[in-house]
């Protein structure tokens, strides 16, 4: 027997919890969306927003970690953040997304992300994640400083021709 | 939390895929033998597969195992029950990973997966898709006892035929 054991979050609004299929329409939304850009989107095809979602679950049985969905008190799905380390990334990046513009402006990323940050996960340490950042994305820019992430040039991009940003996350210790 | 079940069969370990699986799942993904199922498929592909194919369980509560020869302890083939949204209804599902062709695995490990679909979780009935130029994947559906039961053409994998199995009400556990 083997299993999800995905630990619940909770900070002062929010919930992150583990992916369930309820939450699959307000994802598969998102993806429709051009603010799903930044993460590989829009895509319309529902089949592979769904072989999508069902990845996110997946990935903690393959790393131990994996991305949580965000939820409001009142159980409203927002959007998913967490760590993430596909094959093909040099490194774990933390990442994050809002799936609506009407929950953007309220702060619930930086919440979410400190309550991570927080978290210890097993088999991952918060300074060895990077987040890669559109320049032009100024609020995910906003939410790296906010983390206390930092520039760094020198790292390496998943693509050559990749012109995001790559910040590197610091020890929870060293930002005190 | 979402628990996966580990089965037995007299040659068979159906159990969790985990991350060891990957290096033969990539190398099935990158060979010739995957092109009946969306491949072939470069490892950044095949990885977000592999996570799906886990993820399966957590969303529907049943998936497709990793199944274990009992003999060498390896990883041979990747066997069960698969809904994606896409599918026209709930499949019993086979691949076998390279190396692992004409020893019956496929339908051992198929029938053990029939058996927890129609007793542990209730399935009535159950269907598998096969493209129509994959005979080895026919042979394992007609071994079962299953019967065509018309097409189905999925947007990416392209035209399949349905292959409905015994009814859970006629099959002897």
């Amino acid at each position: 027997m083997s299993g999800f054991n995905i630990p619940t979050l909770a900070t002062d609004r929010l919930t992150l919890r583990m992916p369930v299929i309820a939450d699959f329409d307000a994802y598969a939304e998102f993806y429709t969306q051009e603010r799903s850009k930044f993460v590989g989107g829009p895509d319309n095809s529902l089949g592979e927003s769904w072989r999508g979602f069902a990845a996110l679950s997946g990935q903690w049985m393959l790393r131990g970690y994996g991305k949580y969905i965000v939820t409001l008190k009142d159980g409203t799905a927002i959007g998913h953040v967490g760590p993430r380390h596909p094959i093909e990334l040099p490194e774990c990046e933390m990442g994050w997304c809002l799936w609506s513009e009407q929950s953007e402006g309220y702060g619930y990323v930086t919440e979410a992300m400190l309550a991570l940050r927080d978290h210890k996960f097993l088999g991952l340490s918060w300074a060895d994640c990077v987040s890669y950042v559109a320049p032009e994305n100024a609020g995910s820019v906003a939410v790296a400083m906010k983390l206390g992430a930092v520039l760094d040039k020198s790292a390496r991009h998943p693509n050559a021709d990749d012109p995001s940003d790559v910040y590197r996350h610091q020890a929870p210790e060293a930002l005190q | 939390m979402t628990s996966i079940p580990t089965l037995i069969t007299d040659r068979l370990v159906l159990r969790a895929l985990k991350a060891d699986d990957f290096p033969a799942f990539a190398e099935f993904y990158a060979s010739d033998r995957s092109k009946f199922i969306g491949g072939p498929a470069t490892e950044t592909q095949a990885w977000r597969f592999l996570a799906c194919e886990i993820g399966h369980w957590a969303l529907r509560g049943y998936g497709r195992w990793a199944v274990e020869e009992i003999s060498t302890g390896q990883f041979c083939g990747l066997i069960g029950l698969w809904f994606p949204l896409d599918w026209p209804e709930p499949e019993i599902g086979w691949d076998l990973m390279n190396g692992y062709e004409g020893k019956g695995y496929a339908t051992e490990a198929a029938l053990a997966a029939r058996t927890h679909a129609y007793t542990t979780l209730g399935w009535t009935t159950a269907i598998s898709l096969v493209a129509p130029e994959n005979h080895g994947s026919r042979s394992v559906a007609q071994r079962m006892g299953a019967s065509r039961d018309g097409d189905f053409t999925h947007e990416k994998f392209g035209p399949t035929e349905i292959w409905r199995h015994v009814p859970a009400n006629q099959v002897v556990v």
